[in-house]
């Protein structure tokens, strides 16, 4: 079955798989003293303190063990491999609680015992980690019954507030085009902007357009409003930027049929543009993003648990359950995880189908995406206080954990600055926040990251790089932190903060704003970094190795920072209508009459553009149609020549009607298939590789911000530029 | 035990703490000509300072500063003529009118000595008559200095105001014997006197072929004897048949089992009597009687016991004070002895000398409230000797927590005046004495809730446990900073003072009891493991059947050892011979014999340590086999044999081994080899049991003893005794096998994780169901 087991080994875990499965009592008692030993040893080789030499042949032991087995495929082996990093990182824990306070001094202490606190917390929030994603469960779509009689009734909910209609129209198209018996569906624009272009459009294209009279609550409150006015036995909710697939129903309602207990399934969020990160560091599509870990691993093995929760869009709920638990939660800004805890809580499953089924635009600039980051970590914050997971009835120690690590995980602010910042007690100031040699913190910490570096890298592989979560942490630490503390303190206080989409930069620019927390702590750690090295060569403060090792932490600190900085250094966006890459036939008709067969080879809204297999005369402006196809259906669209290269044409349409881009949206963003070759096709994680990319990244950050920088104080000495020119500057 | 007289501290030293200190002076320095058995005749005593416990020049520093030796004078003696030879050296700087040497014997000014100026730097030797009325039992001879350098405006605590005492300056005495009526009332005087600072010499006299009871109830009061001697160590010749030619005895009898050549007076029952020497009138003999060897015990039990019984003593820690009065109840030279009460039986670990580790113990227990409080700017360091068991394990232990409590007189302004702990001479903390009044830039509402109490009475001090010895001392010092002042001005007001409170505890509770054994130090320094239970209830001694009398003084002497280090009378000690080994096999035994008279040995020639010519018989392991054999044996729990020390013996050396190794008759039982190849070599090992150089030189497994010299052969380590919780011991066996420790890490990774691989898979399953 797997290569690793081969000879006794397959004895080995056939005999332990029978075991599990037995149910005799017998059994059972076997099963329960063999756990009880093995979680003895588990102990032992936690907490048995060794000699330093005796410690490095341990930690060689387990390390080879690991480095051995992650060549072999299969879950057996990521189970073992947990285990061992679980292993190192409590030996590590344990040691440091157990050993590392001792004769510190009270000014040690405070630095030492707040960086204490951070790497409890990490290491909780691993352990947690390993929990939650233990097995993604991968579920399947199942199969609709041929009856089409007995397929339920829908509403599709398209709630909205301050989005331009040009936004929401792809959205509402695509949603009027869902595979679905016509009178079985409704399409319902819930529009809190009350707008009469908005009221126009729906009645042109057949769908409701519903309105209230107060915006309480906002998009929870909306979608409340809503639900007595609609009658449909289930609900599909997308945000007015997410386009779904004619296909959705068809795959994501087959698990209701099956399983009725089933309240709410959830569906990822696909993201056909560039988020700040992809577009700044120009990692779109060659690195996972930071939506793909969740929804590719951490709702996928939440799932396991019955603990995938509702995301706010793309997702299907039954309407008694959602009835049942009072509608739409709105206690606190994220409302969606919270629903779905009250559904686990009143008994309900829910399901998770980890295949991409809308698509929408990421945030585009890095002030949008802390921006929203901002209201998820208030939200889970406030739930956390308010409904804590931990706390209550009707919740199994699987939901409890997943929720409990969901919400833990925004807690990150503190922890992270505090690692950002932790050498600098050392180099600054002279504390020894870790109260032993610089050779035993070595003994035992790089155990414990090596081990979990590795086996992150075999569980989340394609969905998130080896390094990659510090840099996406360190971005958001310090604009996380308070609104979270905030929210812990006081669940009540703040407010609701929709996030900004759809701008656009009209410049490349460097966001001094929001940089400016990362610029001060890649300051700090340069500053510290100089100071080591005085330290060593003209002070002569002695501790070498502990200075060294400082620094080698400030340089770490420096390049992750770096990478920070580098995604603040905002690129233009070049277009409105964002192009997507789509290899699908089309036939080109010239205006004499003549016909081309070819291949698309990227689309937007506004265009497309084709693969040729000749060069053709064709120039620039000249007017043509071009026909696309949906299935067997051909569909005709007028455009206009935009560009034109060897075998390559730039096409832009030219005067659509509503017909038109509704035909349009069926063929490309409706398309069942549009986002299946791209979602979780990222590059398998190689952690040297990844630590690579980010030195690289980290280096280019901050080069990039010294220069401007430069720039900066250039313009500052130069006489000021006629007015309305300026850069944005902070 | 051995204290050093720290020669920069200038203090008023209690008797105590002289008596503490001279131990070093037992190992029969005594320059007493012993003189034929007269009473008119006198003999000299020479009293050394150096063997008065003051091993370093004491210091006269600055116009307060004083010496004091004190010395005692055996009761059964007098003083008739006494002289000070005084050897001296002093600051050139003095001026040589206004400064002189205050000498004063018991608060008497003997001599005022002039200091003149000297030419060098040299000392002086000072021939001082003293008169001989002003001694009593108990003497201070005591030195001030009143010492100028600088006409009126002095600094008395300036550094060149000195003067040093030599320890080659000794109290010359000549000593009359008196008198002593037969008095059971002087008990345990004259037998021992507690103003006798040399060692113990006491007889045992015993018929021909004492009984194995009779035996036993000598070897309880040997211990008892040896736990009133403390320090100055006791060894007891034994006699058979006939009375020593000098000094006292002790003559066990019953009416058909009397020594030749005396007369005992008739036995009604256990009974204590006092008679004079028959052929020598200053000897007195302790009669132990009874009409069979069973009430002869009982009279030895009820002589340690009710002493016990009345006097409540709790140890002799507070050396002089407890221990001068013997048997209150009797009187006259004879005493027929009623029945004592049942005691109750001993628990592990009591022993009276030891500190109880069961429970967090008070200061108070360990010292009285004078003891504990200091005055001056200059006092002495306050010392509370700790003797704990020695199976304390401290691996992995945070250390001994010591809560102070402490009072001091508040410093007027922040300097650097600290309370000094230390434990054994190595400094383990130093708390600062803060002002009374708030220093600048400190923060006292912030201190309040920083994770340290920094109350200013109470602090909480780990004594870390590598620092912890057998007999260990703790050191608490008072250092006052004085305040530095202008040349001329008020001199030192001596009102600062420091004290800890009775109620600070030391609490040794989190350390267990185990130990890697065979292991001659813990059995030299402290009697164990047989001192374990204090009155040696689990201990048994096997004599050769040919005793001769060394053998039952190299008994005596090891039981009077033991009764040293309880300070409890070994009342339950066994006694028997090669043929009741097995009946005595459940117990911790001493076997005494080599080997000709002793067939144990060569029963048991395959488990002990060395072979007669001392090889080592558990050579060190080497090929891979014994690399598995000793990573088996740390998991099952033994020891691993250490490099053995090759000295190899030649058979007609005269030497004794002391070997120790694991009772083959009973695991986890320990047996103690004392073998020597002649008789005489036995009298070698009973001085090296009472010589404290010669104690710390005994380690290992096994050691070769002769004359004044102790040589160890082997130091393998083959079982252990005492309890480890089994974690801990699990932990503690694994932690010197990282391979194996890896080894679990990677099962448990397999196991638990193939666990949950199944687990998750049949979860996952049913819920795609």
């Amino acid at each position: 079955m797997f290569k690793l087991f081969s000879g006794p080994g397959v004895l080995a875990f056939n005999a332990i798989g029978a075991l599990v499965a037995a149910d005799s009592w017998l059994m059972r008692l076997l099963k329960g003293l063999l756990l009880v030993l093995s979680f003895s040893v588990f102990w032992l080789a936690i907490s048995v303190p060794l000699k330093s030499s005796d410690q490095i042949l341990f930690a060689l032991v387990c390390g080879a063990l690991a480095f051995w087995g992650r060549r072999y495929k299969g879950r057996p082996v990521i189970m073992m491999l947990i285990v061992l990093s679980l292993v190192a990182s409590s030996r590590y824990i344990y040691w440091r609680l157990t050993s590392t306070l001792e004769g510190a001094t009270t000014f040690d202490l405070f630095f030492g015992i707040g960086l204490m606190m951070a790497e409890v917390y990490a290491f909780v929030v691993l352990t947690l980690g390993f929990v939650q994603t233990a097995w993604p469960l991968q579920r399947k779509p199942v199969l609709l019954p041929r009856d089409q009689s007995i397929w339920p009734t829908l509403d599709i909910y398209i709630p909205t507030y301050n989005e331009a209609l040009v936004v929401v129209k792809p959205t509402i198209f695509a949603a009027m085009a869902l595979d679905w018996p016509a009178d079985k569906i409704r399409v319902y624009v819930l529009d809190d902007g009350r707008r009469a272009e908005f009221a126009t459009f729906c009645a042109e294209v057949g769908a409701s357009h519903l309105t209230r009279d107060d915006n309480n609550h906002a998009k929870a409150g909306n979608i409340n409003a809503a639900l007595p006015r609609t009658h449909g036995e289930y609900i599909a909710i997308f945000d007015c930027d997410h386009i779904p697939t004619r296909s959705f129903l068809q795959i994501a309602m087959g698990w209701f049929l099956k399983n009725p207990k089933i309240a709410m399934l959830q569906t990822p969020h696909y993201f056909f543009s560039p988020d700040p990160f992809e577009k700044n560091l120009e990692t779109f599509r060659s690195t996972p993003n930071e939506g793909e870990l969740f929804y590719g691993l951490v709702q996928d093995g939440n799932d396991l648990w019955n603990a995938s929760f509702f995301c706010g869009s793309c997702a299907v709920i039954r309407r008694a359950p959602l009835l049942e638990i009072g509608g739409i939660a709105i206690e606190t800004v994220t409302e969606d995880a919270h629903t779905a805890l009250k559904l686990h809580r009143h008994g309900y499953e829910t399901a998770y189908l980890g295949i991409p089924q809308a698509a929408g635009l990421a945030t585009e600039s890095l002030s949008g995406h802390v921006g929203q980051r901002i209201r998820w970590a208030r939200g889970m914050a406030q739930i956390f206080r308010v409904d804590n997971p931990l706390l209550g009835r009707g919740l199994t120690i699987g939901q409890r954990l997943c929720y409990l690590n969901a919400m833990m995980h925004f807690f990150y602010g503190l922890p992270r600055m505090v690692f950002l910042t932790a050498p600098l007690a050392y180099l600054l100031f002279g504390a020894h926040v870790i109260s032993a040699s610089a050779l035993e913190i070595g003994i035992f910490v790089l155990p414990h990251l090596i081990h979990s570096i590795l086996t992150n890298s075999k569980i989340q592989g394609k969905f998130r790089h080896s390094f990659w979560n510090e840099v996406y942490e360190s971005v958001l630490a310090w604009y996380i932190f308070r609104p979270t503390l905030i929210a812990f303190l006081n669940p009540k206080s703040g407010k609701f903060n929709v996030t900004a989409k759809g701008g656009l930069n009209d410049a490349d620019f460097f966001d001094w704003t929001i940089s400016r927390p990362f610029i001060v702590l890649l300051l700090l750690n340069l500053i510290g970094f100089v100071l080591g090295v005085l330290r060593l060569t003209i002070w002569q403060t002695g501790e070498t190795t502990t200075v060294i090792l400082n620094m080698v932490w400030t340089l770490q600190n420096m390049l992750i920072l770096g990478a920070a900085t580098a995604v603040a250094n905002e690129s233009r966006q070049v277009r409105h209508n964002h192009r997507i890459d789509l290899q699908i036939p089309a036939t080109l008709h010239l205006p004499g009459g003549h016909t081309i067969s070819c291949m698309t080879d990227n689309f937007s809204e506004g265009g497309i553009g084709l693969q040729l297999p000749a060069a053709v005369a064709i120039k620039k402006n000249e007017c043509m149609n071009v026909s696309l196809y949906r299935g067997k259906d051909e569909f005709i669209f007028p455009v206009e020549v935009m560009y034109v290269g060897p075998k390559q044409l730039g096409l832009q349409f030219h005067n659509l009607d509503l017909q038109q881009q509704k035909e349009l949206v069926e063929c490309t963003f409706a398309r069942g298939d549009a986002w299946l070759k791209t979602w979780g096709k990222s590059a398998t994680d190689v952690p040297l590789r990844a630590l690579t990319q980010i030195v690289g990244i980290g280096a280019r950050g901050i080069g990039e911000f010294l220069y401007q920088a430069g720039a900066e104080t250039r313009k500052r000495f130069r006489p000021r530029p006629p007015a309305g020119t300026g850069v944005k500057t902070s | 035990m051995s204290l050093r007289f720290l020669p920069s501290v200038l203090s008023i030293s209690f008797v105590f703490f002289a008596l503490l200190a001279d131990c070093n002076a037992l190992a029969a320095t005594q320059t007493t000509t012993a003189s034929a058995p007269s009473s008119l005749k006198t003999r000299s005593v020479s009293l050394g300072f150096r063997h008065l416990g003051f091993n370093t020049p004491s210091s006269l520093r600055g116009a307060e500063g004083n010496v004091v030796i004190p010395f005692s004078i055996r009761s059964d003696e007098v003083v008739v003529a006494a002289r000070l030879k005084l050897v001296y050296s002093y600051a050139p700087a003095l001026l040589p009118d206004t400064t002189n040497l205050l000498v004063m014997l018991n608060g008497e000014i003997v001599t005022t000595l002039p200091l003149p100026k000297l030419a060098s730097q040299s000392t002086v030797t000072q021939e001082i008559l003293l008169d001989a009325r002003t001694f009593t039992e108990f003497n201070r001879l005591s030195f001030k200095l009143a010492g100028n350098t600088s006409g009126d405006c002095e600094n008395p605590l300036h550094t060149s105001v000195w003067a040093s005492i030599s320890p080659l300056s000794s109290i010359e005495l000549s000593v009359s014997p008196l008198s002593m009526p037969n008095e059971l009332a002087q008990l345990p005087a004259p037998f021992f006197d507690i103003r006798d600072a040399q060692g113990l010499q006491l007889s045992f006299v015993f018929t021909g072929h004492p009984s194995v009871p009779t035996l036993e109830a000598a070897g309880t009061l040997a211990s008892w004897f040896g736990k009133l001697a403390g320090y100055r160590g006791a060894q007891f010749p034994a006699l058979l048949d006939s009375l020593p030619v000098t000094g006292h005895a002790v003559v066990l009898a019953t009416p058909n089992d009397a020594p030749a050549g005396l007369v005992i007076p008739s036995i009604s029952g256990p009974m204590l009597a006092v008679v004079t020497h028959p052929k020598n009138p200053q000897a007195k003999l302790l009669l132990v009687l009874g009409r069979d060897s069973a009430e002869l015990k009982r009279a030895v039990q009820a002589l340690v016991l009710s002493e016990l019984g009345a006097a409540g003593n709790d140890g002799n820690a507070k050396d002089g004070n407890a221990k001068t009065n013997g048997v209150k109840a009797m009187s006259g030279a004879s005493s027929l002895l009623r029945e004592i009460a049942a005691v109750a039986p001993r628990q592990p670990y009591d022993a009276p000398n030891w500190i109880n580790t069961a429970q967090p113990l008070q200061l108070s227990s360990l010292a009285s409230p004078a003891e504990l409080s200091v005055t001056g700017y200059q006092s002495d360091a306050i010392r509370l000797k700790l003797r704990v068991p020695p199976d304390l394990f401290g691996w992995k232990s945070k250390g001994v927590p010591l809560d102070l409590r402490y009072s001091f007189t508040p410093r007027l302004q922040a300097d650097a005046s600290t309370l000094n702990v230390s434990m054994n001479g190595e400094t383990i903390s130093a708390i600062p004495l803060t002002s009374a009044w708030p220093q600048p830039g400190s923060l006292p509402w912030l201190e309040k809730y920083l994770p340290f109490n920094t109350t200013q009475t109470s602090k909480r001090v780990m004594l870390p446990a590598y620092a912890l010895h057998l007999q260990s001392q703790l050191e608490l010092q008072y250092n006052y900073d004085s305040e530095k002042d202008s040349a001329c001005h008020q001199s030192l007001t001596q009102n600062v003072a420091g004290s800890i409170d009775g109620d600070s505890s030391i609490d040794f509770s989190s350390m267990p009891h185990f130990l890697a054994m065979p292991n001659l130090a813990v059995f030299a320094n402290s009697g164990f493991p047989y001192t374990r239970m204090a009155d040696l209830s689990q201990t048994a001694v096997i004599l050769p059947e040919t005793m001769l009398p060394l053998h039952l003084s190299t008994y005596l002497a090891l039981m009077g050892r033991m009764g040293e280090s309880t300070g409890y009378p070994a009342t339950g000690i066994k006694l028997g011979f090669a043929a009741d080994a097995a009946a005595l096999a459940s117990k911790d035994l001493i076997v005494i014999g080599g080997e000709q008279e002793q067939p144990l040995l060569k029963l048991w020639q395959k488990v002990l340590p060395v072979a007669r010519d001392g090889r080592s018989q558990h050579v060190p392991e080497h090929s891979f086999i014994d690399y598995v054999k000793s990573g088996w044996r740390s998991l099952t729990g033994k020891p691993q044999p250490a490099e053995a020390v090759r000295t190899v013996l030649s058979p007609d050396d005269t030497t004794a081994l002391l070997m120790g190794f694991e009772s083959p008759l009973q695991a986890g039982r320990s047996v103690l080899v004392l073998q020597a190849n002649q008789i005489d070599v036995y009298q070698a090992v009973i001085d090296a049991l009472i010589s404290p150089e010669l104690i710390a030189k005994i380690q290992g497994s096994a050691v070769a003893v002769r004359h004044q010299q102790v040589d160890r052969i082997d130091a393998a380590q083959t079982y252990y005794i005492g309890q480890l919780s089994p974690l801990t011991a699990a932990q503690w066996r694994l932690s010197t096998q990282p391979g194996l420790l890896a080894l679990f890490a990677c099962l448990s990774a397999g196991f638990i994780g193939l666990f949950a691989f199944f687990s998750l898979r049949r979860r996952a399953a049913s819920r795609l169901l």
